[in-house]
Formats: C-alpha cells, sequence, structure tokens
C-alpha cells in the first residue's frame, strides 16, 4: 500500500493559499467558507478572514 | 466555490502514483453529495486513495460487508440509523469487524464523541479540520 506526502501536500496547500490571497476578499471568504462547509479548515490563513468566517460559522 | 475549481488548486494528483498504486480503499459516508464528492475527489486526487461511497447508514453497512474497505470516514447525522448505529452493524458483522472507522462529523457534543468510541471508531475528526490532520489521521489508520 502506498502512502500519502504529506509534505507534498503542505506545499501545494500553501501554493493554492497564496494564489488565493491575492485574490479580492469576497473571493477569498466564498472559497475559504465552502471549504469549512465541506469540513476542512485551511491553516495560516489571513487572521481577519479566520474571523469572520468563525462570526458566520 | 465549485469543483471543477477546487481541483485546479488541490487536486492535481501527485506524480509518485502510478496509476495501478492505490493508497488504500476508503468509504465516504455522508449523506451530502456536495461534501460527499468533494470528499472523493480530495482522498482520490491528493491522496491516492481509492474510493467508495454511501449516503445513508444502512448503505455504509452493506458496502462495508460488501466491499470491505481499507477504512470508513463515516459522518454521524444521517437520515435512517446514524454513524454510530452503523459503526455498530460493521463491529457486530465477522467479515468487517476489522475495518478502521473514523468519525467526520461537525457535532460538538461530548455524548456523541463518546458514543462514537465506544462503539468501536478509532477517531473522532471534529469538522472542520485542516488538511494536514485529516490525511495524517487517514493515513494513520489505514496503515495501522
Amino acid at each position: 500500500m502506498n502512502t500519502v506526502d504529506l509534505e507534498r501536500l503542505k506545499e501545494k496547500e500553501d501554493a493554492a493559499i497564496k494564489i488565493i490571497d491575492s485574490w479580492p476578499r469576497i473571493f477569498q471568504l466564498l472559497v475559504y467558507r465552502q471549504l469549512y462547509a465541506f469540513g476542512i479548515r485551511i491553516s495560516n490563513i489571513d487572521s481577519e478572514i479566520e474571523k469572520e468566517l468563525k462570526k458566520s460559522a | 466555490m465549485s469543483l471543477a475549481a477546487y481541483r485546479l488548486f488541490f487536486l492535481r494528483p501527485f506524480s509518485g502514483f502510478g496509476e495501478d498504486m492505490s493508497a488504500g480503499r476508503i468509504l465516504v459516508v455522508d449523506d451530502s453529495d456536495d461534501v460527499r464528492s468533494f470528499l472523493v475527489l480530495l482522498l482520490e486526487r491528493s491522496g491516492g486513495y481509492e474510493t467508495l461511497e454511501a449516503a445513508t447508514g444502512e448503505e455504509a453497512v452493506e458496502k462495508a460487508i460488501s466491499r470491505r474497505p481499507d477504512l470508513i470516514l463515516m459522518d454521524i447525522r444521517l437520515p435512517g440509523i446514524s454513524g454510530v448505529d452503523a459503526t455498530e452493524a460493521i463491529k457486530n458483522n465477522p467479515s468487517a469487524a476489522q475495518i478502521r472507522i473514523i468519525a467526520f462529523s461537525a457535532l460538538l457534543s461530548v455524548e456523541w464523541k463518546q458514543r462514537a468510541l465506544k462503539a468501536g471508531m478509532v477517531a473522532y475528526l471534529q469538522k472542520p479540520v485542516t488538511l494536514k490532520i485529516l490525511m495524517e489521521t487517514i493515513q494513520k489508520f489505514i496503515a495501522y
């Protein structure tokens, strides 16, 4: 059985966050809120965005 | 966010996995089609896992017995029997009793958590979790 490369996954996650963080705030919120709804919390996102997500959760 | 957009960023397969190489087979149990589809994409494309799906507790029991996954990612609140009841049914079936079951639920209740672990679940992941915790927990128990 193969194993998952967690380091690589983290690198990809960080790269995606970097791209998303360059978007307008409303789109960032949409993306992160949808991920929340799917059960996934992205680590290391902007603290203001995180606050808004928690407020609306 | 559409699944297509998510796929663009997170879900490109790792080059380390050949097409016939699987990291294991996971049964994803959730009554929400969207959540299930998302988790299946995530596990297949980012984790290299083979997946099965079930939308109800009854379907989960049937697939656990007939398809014998290596691990089950189980929601707790389901239509019909709950994820905990489904776990008890799976654990009571000798051919499926060894399958590791992880609860993946937004339920905060300590009572549900205790019931889940007592029923035989190996871990309780409370939504939302980070990708790292989700994948680490799956990897830990699928290889156990």
